[in-house]
């Protein structure tokens, strides 16, 4: 457990040394999103019909964006071979990275959600849903995506393999996510959909660690 | 029979083992696809609602049944390969993966080919054929992963990996996929069930199955055979193989 | 036999394009799957063979 708590803290401090590896995401974010009103026309219509879809696709792209950097520092620097040949747990190791990558990515989008949805004339249960909806999927998010960072650790390009690696698994989130805000935008009842997107989340959380601790001791392990 | 997979467990044996059946198999495959092709084509009665474009399933469904059981084999190969650490069932995932997709592009291709004359459109997001995309996204990550590591020592276990995440994911993906299309199929498209299929359409189907299992498992092992070769370049019995015919 | 003439085959009712286009791009990976392997497969043993040619040259 202790090693766990150093873990976080020790990440997240590396990470704010370097803001700009949180901050290139969420611009990435913003920007994506900035450029469907420019593509579709300004028309409150069409852009909150096409928000749900355009939202989570940015979100699924941010979070890929930043995907690949989860091990590759620790690996350049060799400390992720000191962590696998100490006697340190590998998988409480794996799961904090994970935490962090959720609090550094997840959270500050489910943040500007509100915004984003305003920007995209979504309306209040709209917003709520999309808020919600992001809560519970974006740790579906950094946990399938660790195993796709663990597959390519170290690898040029990475970024770009993990997306491609990791997108199909991410099929069931942004069907069931979308189809949540736009029940929620039509007044409907989306408890079903929260259900499905908690029992997702379930799965991965049990599955993904152990997946990703596996991967990154074969990709060290060379 | 315990010799007979441990034999299959080792290149060489397995060389030798395939050399002697591989004739055989070609020609079973190839006749077995003509057959079903010819029945098909020639002897298989028009669909009332379709017309004779319905010939095309008889090249569609099975494409599509092999492009998801060639993943599902690829995931057992590729977990014996974890468990039992057998170099050739890392082989068999090698050369499964590249067989998989071209199958299930043959499978993409002829569903978007009959769409046309069926719904008008050439491709229409529906569940099997959006699932199938799908599918051939998971073959070419592994594909992707595969040339990405490059012969390391890792590759086998990593591409495992990936193959066992994405099998477990495969029936998620396709739930997911079949309850979307149902939320948004528009009005006038209906995928109705279709009524049960009278003797004359299922049996040549079932036949261009079979046809199509004898010809993935064939070029399966062709594959298999080039990539030992590869792999066992330099030892003697490569080349005494190769010096002798 | 479902139809009654080699134009009939040909055409399909209306659908021969759809037909023949599925079947030809079937048989053509069909046949690139067959062949392929077999190609491979012979440029190896040339390549192996200039090799093991090679090498006896420079042994004694």
């Amino acid at each position: 457990m202790r090693f766990f708590i150093a873990s976080l803290k020790r990440d997240l401090l590396v990470h704010f040394r370097k803001p700009s590896e949180i901050l290139n995401p969420l611009v990435f974010f913003i920007v994506v999103i900035s450029l469907f009103p420019l593509g579709l026309g300004p028309s409150p219509e069409q852009l909150s019909s096409v928000a749900p879809a355009v939202v989570w696709v940015a979100a699924l792209l941010a979070t890929l964006m930043s995907m690949d950097q989860m091990f590759s520092s620790d690996f350049e620097d060799g400390s992720l071979e000191q962590v696998l040949v100490s006697d340190q747990s590998l998988p409480v190791y794996v799961a904090a990275k994970i935490v962090v990558h959720w609090l550094l990515s997840g959270v500050p989008l489910v943040l500007l959600m509100p915004v984003i949805g305003l920007v995209l004339f979504v309306d209040g249960p709209g917003i709520w849903a999309m808020s919600i909806s992001l809560l519970l999927v974006s740790p579906t998010l950094s946990l399938l995506g660790s195993i796709g960072a663990a597959l390519t650790v170290g690898l040029p390009r990475g970024g770009l393999l993990v997306t491609i690696l990791i997108m199909p698994l991410y099929v069931p989130v942004l069907v069931f996510a979308t189809a949540m805000v736009q029940t929620a935008i039509g007044g409907g009842d989306v408890t079903g959909f929260v259900y499905w997107l908690l029992a997702i989340l379930l799965l991965s959380l049990s599955l993904a660690p152990l997946a990703a601790t596996a991967a990154v001791r074969i990709s060290v392990d060379q | 029979m315990l010799n007979w997979f441990h034999r299959l467990g080792s290149p060489k044996s397995f060389f030798e083992m395939t050399g002697r059946w591989l004739t055989g198999l070609m020609v079973c495959s190839v006749l077995l696809l003509v057959t079903g092709a010819v029945w098909a084509l020639l002897f298989v009665p028009p669909d009332y609602q379709q017309g004779n474009s319905v010939r095309i399933m008889y090249i569609h469904v099975p494409a599509a049944i092999l492009a998801q059981s060639g993943y599902v084999m690829m995931a057992l190969a590729a977990s014996v390969f974890l468990i039992w650490r057998i170099k050739m069932a890392d082989v068999a995932v090698q050369c499964i993966a590249p067989l998989g997709a071209s199958i299930t592009f043959l499978a993409l291709i002829t569903g978007a080919i009959w769409g046309k004359p069926t719904w008008g459109t050439w491709w229409v997001w529906d569940a099997r054929l959006t699932s199938t995309l799908i599918l051939l996204f998971l073959y070419v990550g592994i594909i992707a992963l595969r040339a990405a590591l490059d012969r390391r020592a890792n590759a086998g276990r990593a591409c495992a990996i990936l193959a066992l995440v994405g099998v477990v994911n495969l029936p998620v993906i396709k739930y997911s996929v079949n309850w979307w299309f149902t939320l948004h199929q528009p009005a006038s498209f209906s995928l109705t069930e279709k009524p049960a299929m009278p003797v004359e359409m299922w049996m040549p189907l079932l036949f261009m199955v079979i046809a199509y299992y004898f010809f993935f498992f064939t070029v399966w092992i062709m594959r298999i055979r080039n990539e030992i070769l590869v792999r066992e370049r330099g030892a003697d019995w490569v080349r005494q193989w190769v010096v002798a015919k | 036999m479902m139809f009654d003439s080699l134009s009939a085959f040909a055409q399909m009712g209306g659908h021969g394009f759809y037909v023949w286009a599925a079947y030809g791009v079937t048989a053509f990976v069909v046949a690139l799957n067959l062949y392929w392997p077999k190609l491979l497969m012979d440029k190896f043993k040339a390549d192996e063979e200039k090799v093991i040619a090679r090498q006896s040259e420079k042994m004694p």
